[in-house]
């Protein structure tokens, strides 16, 4: 059963059509890359699944599950890692934490572990007692990943996750990705870093202007060609020295 | 240069008091257009209630002061206690505003001098001010308008007072503008923690919140000083002077002097104010925040439910806000002022009782019980004003919602622990001015049964009414913490119609008992009784309705 299964999904604002159409479905131990131009409807896709937007058609099932007729369930088993991290900014690090845990219904015992690997892991452990508002947005990024894997996710959303991390961290967050994976689990994650996704990612999916251009293998998709340049002949704009 | 960026600082802060509030991409002119209009029209509402409220309170009745050569009082109390009770306040807006402002960065490096920068912030602070305050003074205007009409004073009179006053208003915005200023300017120099900030909010609060109580107590008197002094003073000077007499008597040169001096006394403040903000703003507004460094110590803390995690986070930015803290919580100081104001003024509240009773025919026990009833009615006053807690409840989280909602926390989950925020918020203060009264009063055990359950109905009343509208109307996308609580729609709506409703039930009430009285006064007991099981009901009824169409609403944001 797929992980993700996103099937004619098309939403509109008003009449500017958003996403159009697009199905897209992830299988358990899949890494799978989202990539497109700004607006081309990356962040409104993945807003739907979350839940957080309401779409006009198509359906949307996690581990086969609907997502609009049993939300709860949905977002039991997923975990969201935004692009720019809108934490509590009056709460310290490890109050957040908590928040999360509690939200996820996690005893004080599996907290506590889960809490030190990955804010040890992290290198926030000692700045845990320290308000949000005080953090850099890097800082930030790495609470907002801590706070996603506290409740071990069967489906990790990230979108633009490597924004502001620093290398170690970016090389933490990916071997991550691939344990959630390794576990029967699955990623979706939209970039703009090609050559991350290109390393990361078992499949990838093009989408420009609300439609899906492209998808399926990394192979498939790119073939001998870097993904630079097939994302660049499929959008449209290239000139080639 | 300077012309430029005033403009550029006028739009910014006209666009943050009047937030389009649509969260949509179209049509933001015409939602920002009504915002405005709505916004002013509030503003116009309070004001009218506001001035004829405290004029009434402290005039006996605004007919008494009418005409009497004393119009100053309309005007010039409840602008005195509106700037009492707005300063500390504003004065955090301010230090925001300025030196917090988010184009700060942006400016600073820029080839403008600093000086420019500040003034051009400070100038259109000023502006925005007095031009919001002309709204307020278009209110109390009507409500002298109308006093002046049923106690048939001469147009010739009227319009000389509301000249007279329109002219004595601008020094007046410049006088608390300044004193705005200075406060943010002091509050500038103490880098405190939020807790600590609330504290000494708390304390200034306290204390002019005493001076309101002692301006009101003492109200009758400093009107009578008035009277008597003008007329003393008249007289040793041979009718020359005329210092107290705005009004009436034409415009004379004593008055013409009496507003420059008045208008020089208030500007020195704002120059103050104005002086010291542009001296110290480059090194505030470059100024680290300084944390005291905590390392941790490996407690994590044991699990709670969704709905008490929930509110344990509306509480912890209710600590850790000023402005946050202070919107939903110093409206509630009143009652604690009120219950102690009780406890020392119980002689001159027994003798309110008796004259009551007296003017009722009846004994005193019903003139307590009346008294009682009253202060329960009362209390949704300010339990009204402060549904700005409950609407602004789910817009406060800002952009933070979009991850709350990618959490499994159920549409109920999230409602409940938005309405119990202000619940929590109105009850405690509710409870202990109900306390007070009823040891000081001593009414009957029904009375004092309704003392109990009318005040808190009215909390949940209006908790619930906010909260809807805070899911009806919700606005993430704020910029400064003002806009979600003050100035969003659900704000704006939440005040309109919890005044309306208020306004309404006490103008039903006392139709209802005046009708009562002509049978029996001790029938208006059994209004009390009633109204109290009513809004019982209703409360029921719009919780129901609460967690069935809110469950709905949710579902309907788009984040």
């Amino acid at each position: 059963m797929s992980i993700l299964k996103i099937e004619n999904l098309t939403k509109t604002f008003g009449e500017k059509v958003a996403v159009n159409n697009i199905s897209i479905n992830i299988e358990p131990g899949e890494i799978y890359g989202f990539i497109g131009h700004n607006g081309a409807g990356k962040t409104t896709t993945i807003k739907s699944c979350l839940g957080l937007m309401s779409y006009d058609n198509g359906e949307i099932f996690i581990d086969g599950i609907n997502v609009k007729q049993d939300p709860i369930r949905c977002k039991e088993i997923l975990a969201y890692i935004p692009d720019n991290p809108q934490l509590y900014e009056f709460l310290t690090g490890i109050q957040y934490l908590n928040f999360v845990a509690d939200i996820f219904k996690i005893d004080k015992e599996t907290r506590d572990q889960r809490i030190t690997e990955y804010t040890k892991l992290f290198g926030i452990y000692d700045d845990l007692s320290m308000p949000i508002s005080s953090y850099s947005h890097g800082m930030k990024q790495k609470i907002a990943i801590a706070s996603a894997f506290i409740h071990e996710p069967k489906l990790l959303i990230m979108d633009e996750p490597f924004v502001g991390l620093d290398p170690v961290a970016s090389r933490h967050v990916k071997d991550l990705m691939r344990r959630i994976c390794d576990n029967g689990g699955a990623v979706f994650f939209s970039t703009h870093v090609l050559e991350v996704a290109e390393k990361l990612c078992d499949k990838v999916a093009i989408i420009r202007k609300g439609n899906l251009i492209a998808q399926g293998t990394m192979e498939e998709v790119k073939g001998s060609k870097s993904l630079e340049d097939v994302f660049l002949e499929l959008e449209g704009d290239v000139s080639y020295v | 240069m300077f012309r430029k960026l005033l403009i550029i600082q006028f739009k910014s802060y006209m666009m943050s008091m009047f937030p389009d509030n649509s969260n949509r991409k179209r049509g933001k002119k015409k939602a920002r257009a009504r915002s405005i209009g709505a916004t002013l029209l509030l503003y116009l509402f309070i004001s009218i209630i506001f001035t004829g409220f405290v004029t009434l309170i402290l005039a006996g009745t605004s007919m008494q002061v009418v005409g009497t050569r004393q119009e100053s009082i309309i005007f010039m109390l409840p602008m005195a206690l509106a700037v009492l009770m707005n300063v500390i306040g504003s004065a955090y807006t301010v230090s925001d505003q300025v030196y917090g402002a988010k184009d700060n960065h942006i400016l600073i490096p820029m080839p403008i001098p600093v000086k420019t920068i500040v003034k051009s912030k400070l100038a259109s602070l000023t502006l925005s001010v007095t031009l919001g305050s002309l709204i307020f003074m278009l209110g109390q205007l009507i409500a002298y308008v109308l006093g002046a009409f049923a106690k048939g004073v001469g147009s010739s009179t009227m319009i000389v007072s509301i000249l007279l006053q329109v002219f004595m208003y601008v020094p007046t915005i410049l006088f608390s503008v300044g004193l705005v200023m200075i406060f943010a300017y002091v509050i500038s120099l103490f880098n405190l923690p939020p807790k600590f900030k609330n504290a000494i909010s708390i304390v200034i609060s306290m204390i002019f919140g005493i001076l309101y109580f002692f301006i009101c107590f003492r109200a009758q008197g400093i009107a009578s000083s008035f009277e008597e002094n003008s007329s003393r003073i008249f007289e040793a000077l041979n009718g020359n002077w005329n210092l107290f007499f705005i009004g009436g008597e034409g415009i004379s040169t004593v008055n013409v002097i009496y507003i420059l001096i008045y208008s020089l006394v208030c500007i020195i403040p704002f120059v103050i104010g104005f002086r010291l903000m542009v001296s110290s703003y480059l090194k505030v507004s470059t100024r680290n925040v300084k944390f005291k460094k905590i390392k941790y110590s490996g407690n994590t803390a044991g699990a709670k439910s969704p709905i008490r995690t929930l509110y344990h986070v509306n509480m912890k930015r209710l600590t850790m806000s000023t402005m946050y803290f202070m919107t939903c919580c110093m409206g509630y100081l009143i009652f604690v002022l009120a219950a102690v104001a009780l406890v020392i003024k119980q002689d001159a509240i027994n003798n309110l009782v008796y004259m009551i009773a007296m003017g009722l025919n009846t004994d005193p026990s019903v003139g307590v019980d009346i008294i009682v009833l009253i202060f329960a009615m009362g209390t949704g006053y300010i339990n009204s004003l402060s549904s700005q807690a409950a609407s602004s409840g789910l817009s406060i989280e800002g952009q933070a919602f979009s991850i709350l909602r990618s959490m499994p926390i159920s549409e109920k989950e999230l409602i409940l622990s938005k309405l119990a925020f202000p619940l929590s918020l109105g009850v405690v203060p509710n409870l202990l001015l109900s306390t007070i009264v009823c040891i000081v009063m001593k009414p009957s055990l029904l009375i004092m049964m309704v003392m109990y359950l009318l005040p808190i109905a009215q909390v949940i009343l209006y908790a619930i009414i906010g909260t809807y509208f805070g899911v009806k109307y919700p606005y993430f996308d704020w910029n400064t913490e003002n806009q979600a609580f003050k100035n969003s729609k659900a704000a704006k709506v939440t005040t309109f119609l919890s005044l309306i409703i208020y306004v309404s039930m006490v103008i039903i009430v006392g139709i209802i008992c005046g009708i009562v009285y002509t049978i029996d006064a001790r029938a208006i007991m059994y209004v009390g009784y009633a109204l109290t099981v009513l809004l019982i009901a209703i409360d029921v009824i719009l919780y129901s309705f609460l967690k069935s169409s809110g469950r709905i609403l949710l579902n309907k944001i788009d984040v």
